[in-house]
């Protein structure tokens, strides 16, 4: 008896341990860190064999709670605008190339990982890890989140997973006042590369 | 009836005015225009000038604003370079293009980036001023004392895709343009402005050629 009991307390001290080390839906801040109207950044994009290059806005539009990306060439060409409201992603326009349902889809889970409003997530979890990156993951829409902070609390990768075979992994390169100055976006089994440098917030 | 009358005279006024630009009236004599467009750009052997570029955003309430240096050379080098916000040259030579970003060069076929040749294409025409005998667009010509104004709607499906519209401000003087503007939608525009123009000054090949 005395046996079980002892089993128990390490047991209940051991999942009492885990729990503390997870907070559940702490306030988090935003996965970019800053607070903005819109962050301008110089975009390439390598997708197979061709190459795109150009700016991608990414707007807030206060007045109906939205968020706009816009993706355009160096002369200023729209090739893609999109939109983010109320959690859901539509395609406001999208010009030739952009208008292929598998890479929107792919462009949607690349901005879902830095620009969605946590509010909608249920159940975020927080772990504090002492000399390994702090952790934000959750489950949403059916996909997995992880974003790993650094020491000052800046997103420092992101990784999301749909399924054995699709994820997304997203590294931050952040100045000393932790604004993102790049992001990089890998996509695993697809030969999409996508690089945003940062030039202009407001 | 005579209110309908009224309403009918005001509509055909309003639209009259849309059609023509302040300060321009139509051009009487097309062949004559293109003839003297035409004579000039054969006679344009290379171009540099600075531009600013405003792409105007106004459902989103946004201006982007680029500045940079443009040369020409006779009959396929092309040299963007982008000063503000970002240091970025892009060069077309015999149908390779380069960017240099940062540090970086990298080098493609003008083939895998189909949206950047067109437009390359005809920003280049439209530069030069060759693009008068395009026959993708259906042009609606107007002129003052100084400058021709063209609108360009284009014909082409594949054109149709990129811009709605395009306005191009030429110099009757020199014959290039000094101003365009590219629709793709009445609140999603760009302005292309050039100044310092200089034609026909030598350019030496190692400015399209970047390393």
């Amino acid at each position: 008896m005395k046996r079980f009991l002892i089993l128990f307390l390490i047991l209940s001290s051991l999942i009492s341990a885990n729990f503390d080390a997870y907070s559940q839906n702490e306030k988090v801040e935003s996965i970019l860190g800053v607070d903005y109207n819109s962050l301008l950044f110089k975009t390439n994009i390598k997708y197979k064999e061709h190459v795109f290059s150009g700016l991608t806005l990414i707007k807030s539009q206060p007045e109906d709670s939205s968020y706009h990306i816009v993706f355009m060439s160096e002369f200023g060409l729209t090739l893609m605008d999109l939109k983010y409201k109320n959690d859901e992603f539509e395609v406001v326009s999208a010009k030739e190339f952009f208008s292929h349902p598998k890479l929107i889809k792919l462009i949607f889970a690349d901005f879902r990982i830095i620009i969605q409003e946590l509010d909608f997530v249920k159940k975020l979890s927080y772990k504090n890890r002492k000399n390994k990156l702090n952790r934000l993951r959750f489950r949403h829409l059916s996909q997995k989140y992880i974003h790993k902070y650094n020491n000052s609390s800046f997103v420092e990768e992101s990784i999301w997973r749909l399924n054995l075979l699709q994820s997304v992994k997203v590294k931050y390169s952040r100045d000393e006042a932790g604004l993102p100055q790049q992001l990089y976006f890998t996509h695993s089994f697809v030969k999409l590369f996508v690089t945003l440098d940062l030039i202009k917030i407001k | 009836m005579r209110k309908i009358r009224y309403t009918l005279i005001l509509i055909f006024a309003v639209s009259a005015l849309y059609a023509q630009p302040v300060g321009y009236t139509k051009v009487e004599d097309f062949a004559k225009m293109e003839k003297e467009i035409l004579e000039k750009s054969k006679n344009l052997s290379s171009l540099n000038s600075n531009f600013v570029q405003e792409k105007t955003m106004a459902y989103l309430d946004e201006v982007i604003v680029s500045k940079g240096d443009f040369w020409y050379k006779h009959p396929n080098k092309v040299r963007w370079q982008y000063n503000e916000p970002f240091e970025y040259v892009i060069s077309i030579n015999d149908n390779r293009f380069t960017i240099k970003d940062g540090g970086k060069t990298n080098q493609f076929d003008t083939k895998s980036n189909p949206a950047f040749r067109e437009l390359n294409s005809l920003i280049v025409s439209i530069a030069k001023g060759d693009l008068i005998s395009d026959d993708r667009f259906e042009i609606e010509p107007f002129e003052n004392s100084e400058n021709y104004f063209l609108k360009l709607t284009p014909k082409d499906a594949n054109m149709k895709n990129f811009i709605s519209m395009t306005e191009l401000f030429i110099d009757k003087a020199t014959g290039v343009a000094i101003k365009i503007i590219m629709y793709e939608s009445e609140s999603d525009y760009t302005v292309i402005s050039f100044s310092n123009s200089k034609l026909n000054e030598e350019i030496s090949d190692s400015i399209f050629d970047i390393k």
